[in-house]
């Protein structure tokens, strides 16, 4: 990308982010930071959550993006703007949820479900950063195997399949060796 | 352990990568064996945490994007909350600073605007007050974009206008000193106008801005103020004993000239009996 200053177009961006390009993310985020948080701002939020609704939603469309399940038809911003509005509706009933159940009900944590991401969470983070990227690419910005080499520097998409294979060998048979131990797995 | 083509197709199952026809038949697959049921479960788990590690990488890659906060300014409307300031600083210290020059110039305005109605038959100070009046809101409304503050500042300085007690040009003690008082009394009958030439002389001042109708006659010099035409004034000189009573002629109409160090508005003669007299004498002359 060039200089902060450089503008570029819609169709540029969308195309950008489409491959993946996380630059392209990072104009969009600064572009319509004040736009998007405001909406939250206005509405009973905090900055902060205001911050966190944004960011959740840029997430959300860099997703829809990179996996080519989306068709533009309106502005980006557009699109921004309503996938915020749906966020923070939600979080909003979430709260409003919240402090009903407290009156109601004491607060029943799942103990079990929150031990397995924990241990999930620290076996990717014994992966190398190329296997991580790989996965990572493949399952959440379900991108193409071409694009997955091109970013990587693979030399073709066989290397990228191949390495993506074993990567997710190498987490499987982690998170199995700790499931084990902790008899999650029966 | 699931087969490796089973742990093929869990993996596109759950990675959206599935055709949606396959996708079906998959599920009822899944619906219809625990153990693959099992398997499926285990693998969901496994790629949703790689999605939320993406979705934390991703967000502290946004965290450490430099953005202001809303509730902060941007360098725009930094600069532009500036130049507001400084241009309503400017203003203010414009207001205070033409204030003073303001009173320096009211006095000016006074001059002029109390000046004028002089030069026509003013018989009376005290009508000239609407006049200023009418004069400060004709400058008022000349102005046009003038603020109310303004108007408020210049209606106060009317009463100074009519009744000037500061150290600036006194309208009302000048004409009361130009009025001729009781003018029927200027000229008795026993009086006798000077035949010969004139002991007076006379000079003119159309430089000044202050004075535009005005006289003074030292000894025998007379000098008249404002844009006269030198040769359609006359000097009619009445002596009675050692007394001598001096009119100037100007444009058919009298007006009484006396002896003062100062500078006096000149009054035109309205006494019908003393103009008969004049106009005769005159006449005769």
């Amino acid at each position: 990308m060039g200089s902060k200053s450089t503008e570029l177009s819609e169709t540029e961006v969308f195309d950008r982010i489409k491959g993946g390009d996380e630059k392209a993310l990072e104009y969009l985020y600064k572009k319509y930071y004040r736009m998007m948080t405001k909406m939250v701002i206005s509405n009973s939020g905090t900055e902060e959550e205001a911050r966190d609704i944004y960011q959740e939603a840029l997430i959300v469309f860099w997703q829809k993006c990179t996996s080519g399940n989306l068709v533009m038809t309106s502005k980006i911003s557009t699109y921004i703007y309503s996938i915020c509005q749906n966020l923070w509706r939600k979080e909003l009933d979430r709260k409003k949820r919240l402090s009903n159940e407290e009156k109601d009900m004491p607060f029943v944590l799942d103990t079990d479900t929150a031990e397995r991401e924990k241990i999930i969470a620290r076996c990717i983070d014994q992966l190398g950063d190329t296997c991580k990227k790989v996965l990572m690419y493949y399952y959440f910005d379900e991108l193409s195997m071409q694009d997955i080499a091109d970013k990587l520097g693979f030399a073709n998409t066989d290397t990228a399949k191949t390495k993506k294979y074993k990567c997710k060998q190498k987490l499987d048979e982690l998170v199995k060796a700790q499931y084990s131990e902790r008899d999650f797995l029966d | 352990m699931a087969a490796e083509k089973e742990i093929e197709l869990i993996d596109a199952y759950l990675a959206n990568r599935m055709p949606v026809a396959e996708r079906a038949a998959f599920e009822q697959k899944i619906a219809s064996e625990p153990a693959l049921q099992k398997e499926v479960a285990l693998q969901q788990t496994i790629v949703e945490s790689v999605r939320k590690a993406r979705a934390a990488e991703l967000k502290a890659m946004l965290n450490n994007v430099p953005v202001s906060p809303v509730g902060t300014t941007t360098l725009v409307s930094k600069v532009a909350i500036g130049i507001a300031v400084t241009a309503l600083v400017g203003t203010t210290l414009y207001f205070i600073l033409s204030e003073d020059n303001q009173s320096e110039s009211t006095s000016e305005i006074q001059t002029t605007t109390t000046e004028v109605p002089i030069t026509p038959p003013a018989e009376k100070p005290a009508e000239q007050e609407p006049v200023i009046a009418a004069e400060e809101e004709k400058k008022e409304t000349s102005t046009g974009s003038t603020s109310t503050k303004k108007k408020a500042r210049k209606k106060t300085q009317t009463p100074t206008a009519v009744n000037p007690t500061i150290n600036v040009f006194d309208p009302t003690a000048e004409l009361e000193e130009g009025m001729n008082g009781d003018e029927g009394d200027l000229l008795s009958d026993d009086d006798e106008m000077s035949t010969g030439k004139s002991t007076i002389l006379v000079d003119i001042d159309s430089t000044s801005r202050r004075h535009t109708f005005h006289y003074k006659l030292e000894q025998d010099q007379l000098t008249l103020y404002g844009p006269f035409e030198r040769n359609l004034f006359e000097l009619l000189e009445f002596f009675s004993e050692e007394k001598r009573t001096a009119f100037l002629y100007y444009k058919k109409s009298y007006y009484y000239i006396k002896d003062s160090d100062k500078v006096t508005a000149l009054v035109p003669v309205q006494d019908p009996a003393l103009l008969n007299k004049l106009r005769k004498h005159r006449a005769g002359n």
